[in-house]
């Protein structure tokens, strides 16, 4: 981080030349959180691109899901039920209280990525002012968010550091590259490489790695745009997100008030290098003491300073941000609003016809268990599965949907309630899932070819799924527009054993909306 | 980022597209390099056309054509390339083998038809064509039997094939649709490729000369370029063409399929006359009777243990309507590809070798 920064530096920073380099038997800390931090990120990017239908994992692929006690806390307190994986979170929250925030600094991917994308130099001065009331900013989010949780909300956890980056990764980054990837195949098809040699290239990633068809999800930009806040904040100070934001860094910070590692600064000489190094500008009154809940314990003070004077031990943290009670009473007070305001929305009676949700989903029960992370969007093998603006209230924003023109639910398929890290979708067997009606589907026989033009189609029949048929025809002798008489076939849906697959309303051959759609109930 | 000059940028900038189009280049060198713009007419029916002597080599400068011409403006050499090849007096019309093993019947029936090296000379390549509509286990019969592919991927690539590929699209855009199905797994197995289809790459708009409700039609491109197509479609019965034998299994290698629906009778046919296998071998291990042609049932299916082989598709189909007790004229798309010339569904004159292995 140091290294390659400029000359400038910040002016009330006494220059130091005379010291001597720094020797320090801990000297390999810092590069061992660097070692620590890129194993993470990969093991991240590892699970993330192992969440397929095609790739199983040693490792749970939501291991990062499940190892947040923030997400693990609330979708147990909205859902009034412990989450099937809620003790995953337990290490973590343990670990905090005995070391402190060393999740934020050591493992988070989102931070890592941060740090990586550094926009600042460290010796510029922070364009923040007023820091205290930003700092407190995180702890208000987080009240907001579990005041909203035990009112049986979880829209917010969508704020959630490894929710937000999982679901930027499933809906927006990954397959804005795949549709890269294909535009470069079509290119070097224009530029006449031979059609095998694309295909045969694709075939390595595709069906594996990638999925068939990129994915399309009509909320990308929306997930543009907060990923590209978290990251741009950086501009204004390094890690900004982490420091004022972070709803899961503001849980880990109160749990890391009395741990037992914290920085303690002996003999310092208040030369304040260690201060503009800070990622998180934890560091206060010239370098003597660190603010409580704010260290994520990087040891790049310790590795920056030239005198050997910081150590990590039991301490006496000073100055915490922690909110007053007034303002905690304000979060508690706005998250009921919040969710009184939700719950006016007429989604909550008058369901929106199209909602079908995934598989085993409890309405009600689904909507508080649902962290908003896109596992079940990224492991979707059709792609049908997307994230709902407002279909389903604006509660519901982030959470899936099946669209089955997009992607028809894979009979075979039941790899959405394996990766659902709180149990939202419940982990049904195939058997299970393929006995689980999710919608059921409706001919419009004013558009259907058959019904309305006498045109014979039964593409319908022919791909339902379910092995004894949820669509029939019916043969009808008509005379048609010559007057020659003809025999027809007619689809028409047995609803007791539809599934609502979707898989007719894919491959209705009728332009537009299909002639066959599937809805709820 | 903050210590990156404008400069430096644009020079990594420079840098990096020229390393990515010198790699783009090789790949392009190193692969096999033909005329771009002649896909689907001259250089097909050239291809196929010539079989014994012009070796790939020879062909790059009869067709220099005209390489920048549009897929679809290629309509006058368009030829059927593959008229099965009239069959020696010697061999039968129709390879029909009888047994347990899946393998060895179909092993059998192509020797019975004259041996692989009858269609696949050394050098030439091969697609082969097997049913992958769905992700379903083998054993469900909805999909061709892995046994059977691999079997001849693995005849192919004795004979001598310079590549043997599989291919078939499914319905749903499922991902798993090659493993779950077990083809994938034989395939590799036997040393062939599976390539994969993504319904959008790599069609053309084909003419269809001899067509009579099609008169053009979006054709996997590769299909049609290459010098062998063995088609190997699972017999099953089907809510609407009555039955899904060869010629119907061909749809896999159409953009729309959907359109095929509004009139199985000519449409199948028309696309058949372009697209005209070398060589089908029926895969009638399980034979699908009910709920076909999606299935799911193991109820719905009649184990026969019986492979069929003719180059003649039209004459395979024909022989494979009696497991259903049908006649081939009751069958639309078969009568009409009989009554266009395409093939023959009359048995009686037909040379049948039916073996017990």
């Amino acid at each position: 981080m140091s290294a390659t920064s400029t000359e400038t530096s910040r002016p009330q920073v006494p220059t130091v030349a005379k010291l001597p380099p720094a020797r320090n038997h801990l000297a390999w800390l810092p590069s061992a959180r660097l070692v620590s931090q890129a194993f993470f990120l990969c093991l991240f990017a590892y699970l993330f691109l192992s969440t397929t239908v095609n790739l199983p994992s040693p490792l749970p692929v939501d291991f990062f899901l499940r190892i947040d006690p923030l997400i693990g806390l609330s979708a147990s307190l909205a859902n009034r039920n412990a989450t099937p994986t809620l003790f995953w979170s337990l290490p973590l929250l343990l670990g905090t209280l005995v070391l402190g925030r060393f999740f934020c600094g050591w493992i988070c991917p989102l931070g890592t990525t941060l740090d990586a994308a550094r926009l600042r130099s460290p010796n510029e001065q922070d364009r923040i002012i007023n820091e205290g009331r930003w700092r407190r900013t995180k702890y208000l989010l987080l009240a907001l968010l579990l005041a909203a949780a035990a009112l049986g909300n979880t829209t917010l956890l969508a704020l959630d550091p490894l929710s937000l980056l999982t679901r930027s990764g499933a809906i927006l980054v990954f397959p804005a590259i795949d549709h890269l990837f294909s535009a470069g195949a079509d290119l070097a098809l224009s530029l006449g490489v031979p059609l095998t040699a694309v295909l045969d290239a694709a075939s390595l990633v595709r069906g594996t790695v990638l999925p068939i068809d990129p994915g399309l999800y009509a909320l990308a930009p929306l997930s543009l745009l907060m990923i590209a806040a978290v990251v741009g904040l950086n501009a204004v100070a390094h890690r900004f997100w982490c420091r004022y934001l972070c709803p899961l860094g503001a849980l880990l910070a109160l749990a890391s008030r009395w741990s037992l590692v914290k920085r303690r600064a002996s003999a310092c000489l208040g030369c304040q290098r260690c201060v503009a190094g800070c990622r998180t500008g934890a560091i206060i009154e010239q370098g003597q003491a660190v603010s409580v809940g704010e260290c994520v314990l990087c040891l790049q003070c310790q590795h920056a300073c030239p005198s050997r004077a910081i150590s990590y031990g039991p301490a006496v943290a000073v100055q915490g941000y922690a909110p007053s009670r007034r303002q905690l009473l304000l979060a508690v007070g706005a998250a009921a609003v919040g969710v009184a305001t939700l719950s006016v929305s007429p989604a909550n009676a008058a369901e929106y016809p199209y909602l079908i949700r995934p598989p085993g989903a409890q309405k009600g029960e689904f909507l508080s268990a649902c962290v908003r992370c896109g596992q079940c969007m990224k492991v979707c093998p059709t792609g049908g599965l997307q994230p709902s603006l407002s279909e389903g209230g604006l509660a519901g924003l982030w959470s899936p949907l099946l669209v089955p023109r997009l992607g028809p639910c894979d009979y075979q398929c039941h790899a959405c309630g394996q990766v659902c890290p709180t149990g939202a979708i419940p982990a049904l067997t195939l058997s299970e899932k393929q006995e689980t009606k999710i919608g059921t589907a409706y001919i419009d026989r004013n558009r259907c070819l058959p019904w309305a033009d006498n045109v014979p189609c039964a593409v319908c029949q022919e791909v339902c799924q379910v092995p004894t048929k949820a669509i029939t025809l019916e043969v009808v002798s008509i005379t048609d527009a010559a007057g020659a008489p003809m025999e027809l076939k007619r689809p028409l849906v047995l609803r007791e054993k539809c599934i609502g697959c979707g898989v007719c309303e894919h491959n209705c051959p009728v332009p537009g909306p299909a002639a066959i759609r599937v809805m709820t109930a | 980022m903050y210590y990156v000059s404008r400069r430096g940028f644009l020079r990594t900038l420079v840098a990096a597209s020229t390393l990515s189009l010198a790699a783009g280049a090789l790949g392009a060198c190193a692969g096999d390099i033909q005329p771009s713009g002649s896909v689907p007419g001259s250089t097909v029916s050239s291809a196929r056309a010539a079989e014994p002597s012009a070796s790939p080599a020879a062909r790059p400068g009869e067709s220099k054509a005209d390489p920048t011409a549009l897929p679809s403006s290629v309509t006058t050499e368009m030829e059927v390339r593959l008229v099965p090849s009239p069959t020696p007096a010697a061999l039968p019309h129709i390879a029909v083998v009888k047994g347990n093993d899946a393998a060895s019947i179909t092993e059998a029936a192509i020797t019975a038809i004259g041996g692989i090296e009858r269609f696949v000379k050394p050098g030439k390549s091969v697609i082969i064509k097997p049913n992958i509509c769905r992700a379903a286990k083998p054993e469900v019969g909805a999909t061709t039997t892995p046994e059977v592919v691999g079997k001849l991927v693995e005849l192919s690539r004795k004979a001598g094939a310079s590549s043997v590929r599989v291919m078939d699209l499914g319905w749903a855009g499922e991902s798993q649709y090659y493993q779950m199905t077990g083809i994938e797994a034989a395939v590799k197995a036997a040393g062939g490729q599976m390539l994969l289809m993504d319904g959008r790459t790599g069609y053309v708009k084909t003419p269809i000369p001899k067509g009579r409700a099609l008169k053009e039609y979006e054709i996997f491109s590769e299909a049609l370029k290459t010098d062998v197509l063995i088609n190997v479609p699972i017999a099953k019965n089907h809510s609407m063409s009555i039955l899904t034998l060869g010629i119907k299994n061909l749809m896999g290698l159409v953009k729309d399929r959907p359109s095929i629906h509004a009139n199985f009778a000519q449409r199948l046919p028309d696309l058949f006359s372009v697209l005209t296998p070398t060589l089908t071998v029926i895969d009638a291990t399980r034979v699908m009777i009910a709920n076909g042609p999606t299935g799911g049932r193991l109820e719905d299916l009649l184990v026969m243990n019986t492979v069929i082989a003719s180059p003649d598709t039209v004459a395979a189909d024909a022989y494979a309507t009696r497991f259903w007790g049908l006649k081939p004229k009751e069958i639309p798309y078969i009568r009409t590809a009989a009554e266009m010339g395409l093939g023959s569904i009359d048995l009686q004159h037909l040379r049948i070798a039916e073996l017990q292995v």
